[in-house]
């Protein structure tokens, strides 16, 4: 992906908390000046960033790659940007871990003899790693290519580093591995191993199923475990040309690999998360529903002994006189008061909220206030009541509430914001 | 150029101290090393473009020793100035 110069710019302000028209003119000019400098032929060094060096290429014969023909590359001036230790270590840190190993016996294959000798070379690797070091061009590259006696001139280094690009373009498989690591071998050489196998049981299944399916399609078309094992044979047949091409795939499989290695971490994650959600939404579901049959027991339960103390009332009272009816009706409105006529319940649980249950009960959410009202003795702030809290609802015409009405509904929010006022004002 | 006559420049230029340069070089040196760590190109119109390139462990000789040494892979910074740049210099 390309980073511009104004993505820098913010990258810039944010990492180091300056403003962003400063970091802008910053970037520019430290750039610009890099560049003048460079063009008035000046090499420049720019201490924990690195250095611009103009370095001379003398000429050398080459071959056009259309003509194959023979011509002379003329000498030039080339620029050379040598990262300082700060920065080449940062964009080296996937391999800072490793360090040069000595190969004692050139015969065996290089990692294998790396595994037996590494424990033996840890001295000699320290001794090497110090000569390396403590060289007359540390502050440069680490020095490779050892055969030249000249390494140390610039010249050398840097048409052997141009040399490096080159081989290295052609070496890379197209992509920069940038997490991979030494286990990449070793992938390789499983991944074909792999295939194998799974090539050789989708083969034998898809042997298996042809023949059962052969006598399966004589008798009837209508059973259904019959045309399941066509369709499992269809998709095991057509999985089963994917792993055919081994030598070629078990190269692109490691491309594959490579790329799903990068992401597999947090694509695993993602999965885990999605399907810990879907629990956990199965579960609040059951909980509800639990909760809800709960609230009908009770109910009922609440109705049938409120209609039994209402009965025991006017049984008591058949002979009383009309002034003692008078003065039992009270009570017995006052007995069922806390619970009208028709008392409706509803339980407030995390997904079912005041607003909820007026949009529910009265056909808008904006009646919330009055279901607070009715219940405001055993609710606290209205943002915070606890889940599975069972409030009445009392019906609009207590409160000579019209659902329809505009002005009632307006009259609604009022309520609603000074409820709010009361817990604020705290 | 040295460093310090570099960073002189620049405070002049931007009317700020020196120190203040310090830091944001330091901090632009993180942030180019960062994003040249997520693999991604770094492009400058004027200057040139940076980006990481991955060199692939090989088998050389220690120059006094004469040793096989094994080297591990490691990922460089490459730099390729801009073609107007190209021309000045050559």
């Amino acid at each position: 992906m390309k980073i511009t110069q104004q993505q820098l710019t913010n990258l810039l302000s944010l990492n180091s908390g300056k403003s962003i028209d400063l970091c802008e003119r910053f970037i520019n000019e430290f750039f610009s000046l890099i560049a003048e400098n460079l063009g008035e032929g000046e090499n420049i060094r720019i201490k924990g960033f690195g250095s611009f060096k103009i370095v001379d290429v003398s000429a050398r014969r080459s071959v056009n790659v259309s003509t194959g023909k023979d011509y002379e590359i003329p000498g030039h001036s080339k620029i050379v940007f040598v990262p300082s230790k700060e920065l080449a270590t940062l964009v080296n840190q996937p391999f800072d871990v490793f360090e040069a190993v000595e190969i004692k016996d050139s015969t065996l294959p290089v990692w294998q003899s790396q595994a037996i000798q590494n424990d033996e070379t840890q001295d000699t690797v320290h001794e090497i790693d110090e000569d390396i070091v403590t060289g007359p061009d540390s502050d440069d590259s680490i020095i490779y290519v050892a055969t030249d006696s000249e390494i140390n001139s610039d010249q050398n280094q840097s048409d052997w580093t141009e040399k490096r690009n080159l081989s290295a373009e052609e070496e890379e498989p197209n992509e920069l591995c940038v997490v991979c690591d030494e286990e990449q071998n070793l992938d390789l050489q499983e991944i074909p191993d792999d295939n194998g196998e799974v090539v050789t049981d989708i083969i034998n299944e898809n042997n298996d199923e042809i023949q059962v399916n052969q006598t399966d399609d004589l008798n009837s078309e209508s059973i259904g475990s019959s045309s399941g094992h066509i369709k499992d044979q269809e998709s095991v047949g057509t999985s089963d040309l994917d792993p055919d091409p081994d030598p070629i795939s078990s190269y692109s499989h490691h491309h594959r690999h490579h790329h799903r290695r990068r992401y597999k971490f947090a694509w695993g994650f993602f999965s885990g998360f999605l399907v810990c959600a879907v629990l956990l939404i199965a579960g609040l579901f059951a909980f509800k529903m639990y909760l809800d049959n709960k609230d009908q027991l009770e109910e009922e339960n609440f109705t049938g002994s409120q209609a039994e103390m209402s009965e025991q009332y006017t049984e008591a009272s058949p002979g009383a006189s009309t002034t003692e009816d008078l003065s039992v009706k009270p009570v017995i409105e006052a007995e069922t008061a806390p619970s009208d006529p028709q008392p409706v319940y509803d339980t407030v649980t995390t997904t079912r909220y005041l607003t909820t249950l007026a949009k529910e009960h009265y056909g808008n959410f904006n009646l919330w206030p009055y279901i607070y009202e009715e219940n405001k003795n055993i609710l606290g702030h209205p943002d915070r009541i606890r889940p599975g809290t069972k409030v009445v609802v009392p019906p609009l015409s207590k409160y000579g509430v019209d659902p329809n009405s505009p002005a009632d509904i307006a009259k609604a929010k009022e309520l609603g914001v000074q409820i709010y006022a009361r817990y604020n004002k705290k | 150029m040295d460093s310090k006559t570099f960073i002189d420049k620049i405070s002049e230029k931007l009317q700020t101290d020196q120190e203040t340069v310090e830091e944001l070089i330091f901090r632009l040196t993180e942030v180019m090393g960062d994003e040249l760590l997520d693999a991604n190109q770094i492009v400058t119109p004027v200057l040139g473009s940076f980006e990481s390139r991955k060199r692939l462990e090989r088998v050389t000789v220690h120059p006094s020793t004469g040793k096989k040494l094994l080297v591990p892979p490691k990922v460089v910074v490459s730099f390729r100035p801009a073609p107007s740049l190209k021309l000045k210099v050559k």
